[in-house]
């Protein structure tokens, strides 16, 4: 060895006892417990202690996982009863939007539908992406569940829409009280702090329809209905690359059955 | 992100049962653990490092639990094998031996007995102790030390028993 020893530590020992030492230090701790059988002795110690710590503690981790902790059924009790803040400061926005936009969820055809959809999800969108466009932080979460969740009517499995191809990342997704039942929010954003919100929900007349240009104040969008769900897809983007995304959210959705 | 967190509960279940030594209780603290997780979900954007994260609510929750219990009257230690199962197929050699361990465990100091148990049992590795427990590694490492040794004193036979060793199988 060419290069200087260097001095053992306590906590090397440590190190040696928990294994997470590399080849070389292992060895080089190894030799010197055995030229100080006093200290190998001590370290050998707690290397029994330490397996005879995980035996007697083991028993907890091996046992099944009792209802109560069931993480599935946690997450379904908080959609339904545990609103979080900001989706109640959403909620209240969108319950102006839909006053304005007229009775889609009476069940009135598209046009009406479209018109509504897109007032909702202009609203959810300016609510969250300036609420949190300061920090990278999210209130979306857990996409898949959240969509499935909000899609559970339509008799088929829908995903959160993947972007990833087009440069938008999914930060999370949040479930949002509608007019009809609920919508979930998905919140995407790519490389350049741009956001994009997707918004999904049931629409009761059902239906599919081509995808046209929702304009909302200062900020375009798309909205379509495809087999009895409405999309909503905004971001502060130019318009032909709005259709391009809600081209692909929509093929891939038809590609996956979903 | 949820199958992530779902893969730590048998082990936030083994933490919680060694820190209080009773199973239902410690079930109540992993269902509070993983219900605060969910509420915090959307303050993390990265899927890294979520058993860390797991454990330092688990364990902030502790902390507040103690200090709410510590304005109660002291009640009577547990008996070692209370909340504890042993594997059906351990010797009665081990049996003892690991009670006796359990009330070692049981009379260490809370700073150090949460380092040995994440670091023992739980395989953490330092930096993730000191993330958990929200301080720096030199502190992880010396509670550590002193956990290890303290534990080998209470638990070795007094063979070799000086005063500084009944010392320290006395001060608390």
């Amino acid at each position: 060895m060419t290069t200087p020893k260097r001095p053992i530590s306590e906590d090397d020992l440590h190190a040696y006892v928990d294994g997470v030492l590399d080849e070389d230090r292992h060895a080089a701790i190894e030799s010197y417990l055995q030229s100080h059988p006093e200290i190998g002795q001590r370290v050998a110690s707690y290397v029994a202690q330490r397996a005879d710590l995980r035996a007697a503690f083991a028993a907890p981790a091996l046992e099944p996982i009792p209802p109560q902790l069931n993480l599935s059924s946690l997450v379904e009790e908080r959609l339904r009863f545990r609103p979080q803040r900001w989706v109640a400061a959403a909620a209240a926005v969108l319950a102006l939007a839909i006053g304005a936009g007229g009775g889609w969820f009476l069940g009135s055809r598209p046009p009406a539908a479209i018109a509504t959809l897109s007032q909702e999800a202009a609203a959810g969108y300016a609510v969250f992406v300036s609420a949190h466009s300061q920090s990278d932080a999210s209130p979306f979460r857990e996409a898949d569940a959240l969509v499935g969740w909000v899609a559970h009517g339509v008799g088929r499995s829908v995903k959160a829409p993947d972007l990833a191809k087009a440069g938008y990342r999914l930060l999370g997704a949040a479930l949002v009280p509608a007019a009809h039942g609920s919508a979930a929010m998905l919140h995407y954003r790519n490389a350049h702090g741009t956001s994009l919100v997707i918004y999904i929900r049931p629409v009761p007349a059902g239906g599919t329809t081509p995808l046209e240009a929702i304009d909302i104040g200062t900020i375009d969008g798309c909205a379509w209905i495809d087999r009895g769900l409405g999309y909503s897809l905004i971001a502060a983007e130019p318009y032909g690359r709005l259709v391009d995304l809600s081209q692909q959210v929509r093929e891939e959705s038809a590609a996956r059955g979903s | 992100m949820l199958s992530q967190i779902e893969a730590c509960v048998p082990a936030l279940r083994r933490y919680a049962a060694a820190l209080l030594r009773n199973r239902q209780d410690a079930d109540d603290l992993v269902h509070d653990c993983l219900v605060r997780a969910l509420d915090k979900l959307h303050t993390r954007h990265e899927d890294g490092d979520v058993r860390a994260w797991l454990f330092s609510i688990l364990h902030n929750l502790f902390i507040s639990q103690r200090r709410r219990a510590a304005s109660r009257p002291e009640h009577d230690p547990l008996d070692a094998a209370e909340g504890v199962a042993f594997h059906a197929a351990s010797t009665q050699e081990d049996t003892l031996r690991w009670q006796e361990l359990i009330r070692a465990v049981d009379r260490l100091p809370a700073d150090q007995r949460t380092v040995i148990l994440l670091v023992s049992v739980e395989d953490h590795t330092y930096a993730e102790a000191a993330r958990v427990l929200g301080v720096p590694i030199g502190t992880v490492m010396s509670r550590l030390a002193r956990a290890r040794e303290r534990l080998r004193e209470m638990v070795s036979e007094p063979k070799n028993g000086h005063a500084e060793s009944r010392r320290l199988r006395v001060v608390k």
